[in-house]
Formats: structure tokens, sequence, C-alpha cells
């Protein structure tokens, strides 16, 4: 048996805090001005915001000629970045509702600003299409209404429809959901901010908080119906963003693995960027204790197993493509991994299967620097594998008189970083205007008079070993 | 250990058990036999059984790398149960190699079919699948699925014992690290299996998602299987005092979850596959779409998915241990429906009817394989303790447990 030092799991919440602390280290944070780091980043932000605009702009009055779309690729960077945007967003809802009703407790921290991650995911994915379209104020026509184009209704059975209604409801949901969490800590910060425009808005906004029991009971059964709401939506949003692909008869595109791989890929990639934001919001905004290493780790895991299903889903095709007896499949996975998008391939490969896998090592996932870098590398093969998925099937046609390549043009590079800039904005502008990390959920996970507690255990117990999830060496 | 009533109840379904068995194999060879469906239902019937074995060994790693209170109560059920994997291996064998050399159940092995001007498709597919699906590699990958399932196996029951023995938190350390190696071996070789032992009895048909949904499949059984196990097992003796409401709510979740999850994987690529409407593809499902198939398939959709579905959502049927056990005993009658359904139509006698012949055979060989099969994991039970003796995380799983219930 090891030294005995506690028979408890690591704390969630480090530094033996009080609820006041709670509400004053993260209301504090939207009390005082904003960092010069938080206008330093929120400038380069916008200015990117602002390029991507001007692209939107140009290629909206100008039409999509401005890509560098052909007849064979007709889809390809649009849809890249909307599927790739979407996937974002898995890791916020999953966060909330499925580890919600997984009793997952660690997910208190964390979910508030991956559910923001995930409705501004939304907000940037819904751009590509909407300028797709070429004239993004007819938006409306796919919705089935009553309308005076004659006989002309939308066609149910196309995806492009399903995802229509997927995405929005999506969307709804997510945002009621993370708003309704929201309440109790709109009502914190209404009670502690003097009179004037924040405390008039979030009294509003806060709907009448008023901390009872009755009003807590309500909550809770509608957050826990919410949650129980959202959970199919994680898996029926990409799900149906596979069905893009997978219902029509290109090879690549049409195989029956591609719902379960493209929500784990969306859960990989969503994680990876919720990583990447944890550790920069931790930093800047001194929230050590409540974004542990305990998170990161928990998280690297979820990273490290929907890597490696993606990596499953990788050989599972490959391997059903020879299995299969059809030219054309084998045709398109070779082509993927020797053709002359293979470059793209193995960067997919490289960054999805392979480098996730160091995250089996506990000093990997102990290494913020390491697990930072880790999470870019995974971002950068997520957005990797879509554009294989889409403009390797496309690029090669049935007819070798139709082959074309595709490369993108500025406009469209542009428009991609500019959703980044969207992306940065909107988060830092939460990061200003709304606690980071939910308080009310906070304050029932933490560890007030532990230390105390576990030092009379630890008199009279040993440690059972290998059962602290969280570092180690963090507790030494 | 069991107490002694709980010993004598196993030794007497160990009795039955062989009954059902002798009586199972006289039906399946019997009227297989005269019938020529022999194979056809030995070869469901042990896939079905197969799936519990396999599974175990799942839960057994699954357990050492995620821990719980839930799985640490089956946590000997499971290793048990991984333990008739080498039993599993030489019924295996017996079936498929005769399947093989007897049979037309896996097409591309019978030249004399293969020659019959009518099955020129099948031909032609068998051919272009070659390098896959002849009996030496399948022979040699036989032999390589069991050898890493079986050695995991050995290793996972061993150092199991040695932590029965030491308490040494060394073997803890060690199987959780070989856990997270034997999931990754696990899937891949479910993912090659399923797709010689079963999507290949039709050579024309390929799917990405057969290996995952043969795992949701067994998964599913094999939890259904552990509460039938818990229930019986936990009316005296150490798992009365462990086994919760609580720990059948957990149990009751991941047989919803699993019933989802088949399902899911059930009717996304019927979706892709209508939808694309691809000659390569699409005879798989028109086999299935004729005569009682066509029934059989609403059976699936109303029985195999919404009724589970439907009572696991309800939280009384999940922490009550008798409603639960029954829901798991339906679910395990209906995993047979699913594999016929998934299997039979595939072999050239049974396209678009159900074939009644096969039908019986498979029941047999479910009795049989399956009564065999409950023996030896009786057998295998009754050798070790039922609960884990020294593991030192036995004090904190239960006190998050007690946490759970008190939250």
């Amino acid at each position: 048996m090891a030294e005995a030092s506690s028979n408890l799991r690591t704390p969630l919440i480090l530094g033996d805090k009080k609820p006041i602390e709670v509400s004053d280290d993260i209301c504090g944070i939207l009390e005082r001005k904003p960092t010069q780091l938080w206008w330093a980043a929120f400038g380069v932000s916008l200015f990117v915001l602002i390029v991507g605009a001007i692209a939107t702009a140009y290629q909206v009055s100008t039409g999509i000629g401005t890509w560098g779309l052909n007849k064979s690729v007709g889809w390809a960077f649009d849809i890249t970045n909307f599927v790739f945007w979407i996937g974002i967003g898995h890791a916020g809802t999953l966060i909330s509702a499925i580890l919600f009703l997984f009793r997952q407790r660690w997910r208190t921290s964390v979910n508030r600003a991956a559910e923001a991650m995930t409705i501004i995911a939304v907000l940037c994915a819904a751009i590509f299409p909407l300028i797709h379209m070429g004239r993004p104020w007819l938006a409306f026509w796919p919705l089935p209404y009553p309308n005076f184009r004659g006989p002309l209704w939308v066609n149910f059975r196309s995806p492009l429809v399903w995802d229509i209604f997927a995405i929005s409801t999506y969307f709804i949901i997510s945002s009621v959901f993370w708003y309704v969490g929201l309440i109790p800590d709109l009502a914190t910060i209404r009670d502690r901010a003097k009179e004037g425009i924040r405390k008039k808005i979030m009294g509003i906004l806060s709907l009448g908080w008023d901390g009872s029991y009755r009003t807590w009971v309500r909550y809770e059964t509608v957050y826990l119906l919410l949650a129980g709401l959202a959970t199919p939506l994680v898996v029926s949003v990409h799900t149906i963003v596979s069905m893009d692909f997978a219902t029509s008869i290109i090879p690549g595109w049409h195989t029956t693995i591609f719902p379960p791989y493209f929500v784990a890929g969306a859960v990989f990639s969503g994680f990876a960027m919720v990583l990447l934001l944890i550790p920069i919001a931790r930093k800047v905004m001194n929230l050590e204790d409540y974004f542990t290493m305990r998170h990161i780790d928990a998280m690297c895991k979820i990273i490290l197993l929907t890597g490696s299903i993606v990596g499953l889903a990788y050989l599972t095709e490959f391997f059903t493509a020879a299995y299969s007896g059809s030219v054309y499949e084998q045709f398109v996975f070779m082509n993927r991994a020797f053709g002359p998008y293979a470059w793209a391939y193995w960067i997919m490969v490289s960054c999805n299967v392979i480098s996730p896998q160091l995250m089996w090592f506990k000093r990997v996932r102990s290494n913020l620097y390491i697990v930072f870098a880790l999470t870019i590398v995974v971002n950068i093969g997520m957005w990797f594998e879509r554009f294989v998925i889409i403009v390797t099937s496309l690029h090669r046609d049935y007819l070798p008189s139709s082959w074309a390549d595709y490369t993108p043009t500025i406009i469209e590079l542009l428009t991609l970083a500019g959703t980044f800039g969207l992306f940065f904005t909107l988060f830092l502008l939460f990061c200003r205007f709304l606690p980071v990390i939910a308080m009310g959920e906070v304050k029932g996970i933490l560890s007030y008079g532990r230390s105390k507690r576990a030092r009379n255990v630890s008199k009279t117990c040993d440690e059972p070993v290998g059962m602290t999830p969280a570092l180690e060496g963090e507790e030494a | 250990m069991l107490t002694e009533n709980q010993l004598q109840k196993v030794k007497s379904l160990q009795g039955k058990s062989l009954l059902a068995a002798i009586g199972g194999l006289i039906v399946a060879i019997g009227w297989g036999f005269l019938n020529g469906s022999m194979f056809q239902g030995l070869l469901i019937g042990y896939l079905l059984i197969f799936a519990l074995g396999v599974s175990s060994l799942a839960l057994v790693m699954l357990h050492h790398l995620c821990g719980g209170s839930w799985s640490f109560v089956a946590q000997r059920i499971a290793e048990a149960g991984s333990r008739t994997l080498p039993f599993l291996a030489l019924v295996g064998a017996l079936v498929m190699g005769g399947a093989l050399m007897f049979s037309t159940v896996f097409p591309w092995a019978n030249a004399e079919f293969l020659n019959i001007e009518e099955n020129h498709l099948i031909k032609y597919m068998s051919h272009e699948k070659e390098a896959f699906l002849n009996i030496k590699t399948f022979a040699i990958c036989f032999v390589g699925y069991f050898a890493v399932w079986i050695g995991f196996m050995l290793a996972f029951n061993g150092w199991s014992k040695k932590l029965d023995d030491t308490g040494d938190p060394k073997y803890i350390s060690k199987m959780k690290i070989w856990a997270g190696f034997g999931c990754v071996f696990y899937v891949l070789t479910m993912t090659f299996a399923a797709t010689h032992w079963a999507m290949s009895t039709d050579p024309t048909f390929f799917s990405t998602i057969y290996g995952a949904w043969m795992i949701a499949g067994g998964a599913l059984s094999m939890m259904c299987f552990c509460v039938i196990m818990l229930t019986w097992l936990s009316d005296e003796g150490p798992l009365a005092e462990k086994v919760s409401p609580q720990i059948y709510h957990h149990f009751g979740n991941f047989m919803l979850g699993f019933t989802i999850f088949w399902s899911y994987l059930s009717f996304s690529p019927f979706l892709i596959i209508w939808y694309g409407n691809l000659p390569e593809e699409i005879g798989w499902y028109l086999h299935r779409s004729g005569g009682g198939l066509a029934a059989m398939t609403v059976v699936l959709i109303v029985g195999v998915w919404f009724t589970p579905m439907y009572l696991l959502m309800m939280r009384n049927n999940k922490t009550n241990p008798n409603k639960l056990r029954k829901i798991a005993f339906y679910i395990l009658a209906t995993r047979v429906v699913d594999m016929y359904w998934n299997i039979a139509p595939s072999f050239e006698n049974n396209h678009n009817t159900i074939g009644w012949g096969t039908v019986v055979s498979t029941l047999g060989a479910v009795a049989g394989i399956g009564g065999l099969w409950l023996w030896v994991f009786l057998n295998e039970l009754k050798k070790r303790p039922i609960l884990p003796q020294q593991d030192p995380r036995e004090e904190l799983m239960f006190l998050k447990e007690k946490a759970h219930n008190h939250g």
C-alpha cells in the first residue's frame, strides 16, 4: 500500500473555496475592466472578422464564381468549413447533456464555456450554406411553408432539408439549454451589481430568480428535461450531416459507417477545440482552481477514445473498399492515399490517428503545453478530414474526361479566416459579459472544509491506490 | 464465495442446461441434417452464444479501464464468461469448419455451388474477394482472433487471481494499462471476424458498419445476461450486500443505451443503402424484404427496438430487479430474431422467405450450444469467489455509489 494521505478523490475544485469566493472569482472578472491582453486578443479577432466580412460581402455581391469550384468539384471549401464548425459544436452539447445524464460531475467547470462554444460554432457553420445559396436573402426558401411559388414545395427526401431541421432544432435547444443554465448565475450578477444598466439588464434576463427552494426544484427539473432532449440531438445532427454525403452514390461518400463515424469525429474535434480554449481562459482569467488538470485529463481521455474510433473508421473504410470488389471504391481510397491529394490524406491520418495516441501517456496528458499543441494538431487534422472526404471523392469522376483539381481561392481562405475571427470575437465577448463558469453548479461540488476532513480520515485509512484519477503530481 | 444454497442452485441449473444441450443438439443436427439446414442453424446459434463469451472479455477490460461499482459486481461473472472462450474456439472450429466443407453457408468456399450457372454473380464476387475469402486465410484469421482473445483472457484472469491472493495494487495498474490495448485489439479483431464469419455468408454484400453492429448486439446480450445472473445470485451471500437498486439502474441504463445504439446502427445503413439503391448492395436488403421477412422486419422495429426502449425508459423498471430481469430475458430472446434476420436470409434457400427448416435448427442450435456454454460458464463461475477479494478500489467505488444515492 502506498503512503496514506487521503482516502477521497482529488477535489474537483481546488483551493478549498467557500461559495462566496466562487462568486468573487467568477463575477470579479466581469466587474473589473478588461485587461490589455483581452483587448489585444479582441482587436486581432475583430480585425480578422472584418476581413472575412469584406470577403463575404464581395462574394455575395459578385457570386460564387469567386470560389475555386468547377464542374466536377461542386462542393469543396464551403462544405468542409460547414462540417468542421458543426462538428466543433458537438463537445458543448456532449458535455452539457450527455455528461450530465452520466453524472460526470467534473463537467460543471467546463460546461458553460463549451455550450457557448457550441452556439458560436453553429453560427459560424451557418454562414457557409447561406453564402453557397448565392442569394442569401432568399435563405428562407428551403423552409416548408405555404408559398406563392406554385406547386413547388421543398424536397423532403433531400438530406439537405433534413439538415435544416436538424441544425435549427439543435441551435434552438442548445441556446435554451445554455440560457436556462445561466439564469441562477445572472441573478448572482444582478444581486452584486450596483444600480445601473448592468443591474437592469441582468434583472430582466434572470427572470425574477429568487433562489428559493421552489425555484431551484423547477430549475433542476427543466434542466434535466432539456438534457434529455439535447442528448439525441448530439447524435442526430452529425448523423444527418453525414447523410448529406452517404445518401449519394459517390464512391468514398456512400458508406454505411458514416453516421457513427461523423458523430465520433465531431466529438473528437469539439473536445479538441474546448481543450484549446480552456488553457487560454485558465491562464488569462486566473481560473486554475476551476479548470484543473483533472478536467484536462478527463477531456484528453475522451479525445483519445474518439480519435481511436475515427482511426478505426479510416481502417474499416479502407479494408471494406479492398474487400468490396468494387473498382470504384478501391480507386477512391487508393487515390486518397496516393493520388494528387495524398498530402492532405497523410496530414489527416497523422493528425487524427497518430497524434492522439500520445494521450495514452499520463505524462503527456499532464503537460499543458503538449496538450495544447496536440489540440491544435487535432483541429487541423479534423479540418483536413472533411476536405479529404469531400474533395478527393469528387475530383475524380467516373469519366476521366471530367477529372479536375481544386484549389481554394483567396476569397475562400479569407472567409474561413473570417469565421475564426467571428468565433473568437464572440467567445471573447462571452467571457467579458457572462460568467464563464456555472457558479450555481460549481458551488454544489466545492470541497469546502474537505482538507480537514481528509486529514482526519487519513489517520485511520490507507489510500486506495490507483483510483485517484487526478494527477498525483499535482496533489503532491 | 457462493453460499451452499447457491451452489446447489448452480448445480441443478448445470444439469438442466446439459439436458437442454442434448435436446437442442439432437434437433439442430438431426432435423438440420434431414433438411440441409444444419450448419445454417449452427452458425446462427453459435454467433449468438459466441457474442456472450467475447463480450464478457470486453466487459472485463472495460471494467479495468474505467472502474465503477456496477461493473465491480459483475466482474466475476464477466471473467467466468471470458474463460469460456477456449470452449467457444473449439465449437467455432467445428461449426465453421463443417460449414466450410459440407455446406453452402459460406458460398465462396463451395466450388460446386459457384459453378452453377445462375450463381455466376456470387462466383464473380467471390473471385474478386479471393484475397480475403479463402479457406486458408479464414483458418489463419480464426486462429489469430482466438489467440488474441484467449491471450487477453488468460492475462486478465491471471492478474485478477493474483490480486485476490495478494491485494497488490501493481496488478490494478497492469490491468488498467493492458485493458486499453485490449479494447483496441478487441474492436479490430471483432470487425474482421464479423466480416469473415457473418458478412461473408453473402459474398456480394459489403458494409463498413457491419463489425460495429455485431459488437453492439453482443454487448446488449452481455448486459442482459449479467442482469439475469445478478438477480439470480444476489438473493444471499456476498452479492446480496453489494447489489443495490442503483446498480440495477446502471445496468438498465446500459441496456437502454445499447438497445438504442443497436437500432441506430441497424437503421442508418438501411437508410443509406436504400437511398443509394446500388445493385451491389441493395440485394442484401431485397433478400429481407419479401415473404414473412417483411413481417419480421416489423417485429424488429416494434419488438427489438421500440418495446425494450419504451420499457427501459421508465426508472421503476430499471431499479426493480424482477422487472429488469424479465426485460433482460425478453431482450435475449429478441437477439435470436435479430441474428436470424441478419444472417439466415443470405442463405440461398431463405431469400425472401422465412425458412422454417432453418428456424427450427437455429432454435435447436441456440439451446444446444447455449446449454453447453452455460454448463461451462457455471463451472467456471464456481471456481472463484463471486466478488474480487482484495481489490483496493472496492471501497472507493461504493463510496461513490453512496454519494450518488444521496445526491
